[in-house]
């Protein structure tokens, strides 16, 4: 007999509270804790809080250390994803539009390109407090490290434009939209991928 | 996992051969499939058997799908086309391997077959 709702938001609630804060990662092991509890359900007599408790005392350790071990794998396999998107024709081909884009439309009025930057910088950053607001729990893990690659990349990136050298920008420019679109696509890829992940709690 | 050190290496070999067999298979269904086949001799721990799963999706040898299950959301995970070429490699490397080891650790039974 399967667990009752109440029972399932009870251990979602509990993992979360333990740390386990991505929505894909932890409907997977509640899955796998209810699973479990169930079986035991069917074999006996059951007491739900009491079974729930024995058995995290015998996985939580070994639960936990391996879901810090699959976040830095997370991290690893986005960052390699990033860069292979960034061969990906559609990209370079976005990369390049907007690229023009900005060269043609600002290199008469700015020569220094450092407008777009800090616009693009501004409109993130807004993106993700409104997003990550919204959002809290209610994220992949691939996505969460997506975005904090992106932001951290454009944050460090901004420190080299230098409004003396208008070259330097110039290619600091076309790396910077190149990453930019490389990472909307892998992050619009992972929301397609993704978008069956909702909350249970 | 039991008797780790030695089954640790075979865990994606394990998993890919079972989802060759089942087609599609959740999380716990593969623990209690191993432990079923095997008579309780290896057991997989759910902090084991994740971290793999998730790489060998990570590697594009696994897809997901996902239903709504009881009350909550159930991964099933089956093979790519990538995957299945990759799990008939892997078990014809883990063959050689058994075999290898059985003329190093039992050769006189070898020689008496």
């Amino acid at each position: 007999m399967p667990l009752n709702l109440e029972q399932i938001q009870f251990i979602d609630r509990y993992l979360k509270n333990s740390g386990v804060l991505y929505d894909d990662v932890r409907a997977e092991y509640v899955d796998h804790i209810a699973s479990s509890l169930e079986a035991e359900k069917e074999s006996g007599s059951f007491d739900f809080y009491n079974h729930f408790k024995n058995y995290m005392i015998k996985h939580k350790t070994d639960l936990l250390k391996r879901y810090e071990k699959s976040e830095t794998r997370a991290f690893w396999f986005i960052l390699s994803q990033l860069i292979k998107n960034a061969v990906n024709l559609k990209v370079i081909f976005v990369s390049a539009v907007v690229y023009a884009f900005s060269y043609f439309g600002i290199h008469y009025t700015i020569k220094q390109y450092l407008i777009l930057p800090i616009l693009l910088l501004a409109l993130f950053s807004v993106f993700w407090m409104v997003w990550g607001r919204k959002n809290i729990g209610k994220k992949t893990l691939y996505q969460y490290k997506l975005m904090m690659l992106i932001f951290a990349f454009d944050y460090f990136s901004l420190q080299f434009f230098n409004p003396n050298t208008s070259n330097w920008n110039l290619y600091l420019l076309g790396f910077y939209i190149w990453f930019n679109v490389s990472g909307l696509y892998l992050y619009y890829e992972q929301t397609q991928r993704m978008k069956f992940i909702e909350s249970v709690s | 996992m039991s008797n780790s050190k030695l089954y640790k290496g075979s865990l994606s070999t394990i998993i890919l051969k079972l989802l060759a067999d089942e087609g599609k298979m959740y999380g716990y269904e593969i623990t209690q499939k191993v432990k079923q086949l095997t008579q309780d001799e290896l057991q997989i721990k759910e902090g084991a058997l994740y971290p793999a799963l998730h790489k060998l999706e990570a590697d594009g040898l696994l897809d997901i799908e996902v239903k709504k299950v009881d009350n909550r959301l159930r991964k099933y995970y089956k093979l790519t086309e990538k995957g299945t070429q990759e799990s008939i490699g892997k078990l014809a490397e883990l063959e050689r391997y058994l075999s290898t080891m059985q003329a190093l650790l039992l050769p006189k039974t070898k020689l008496s077959s």
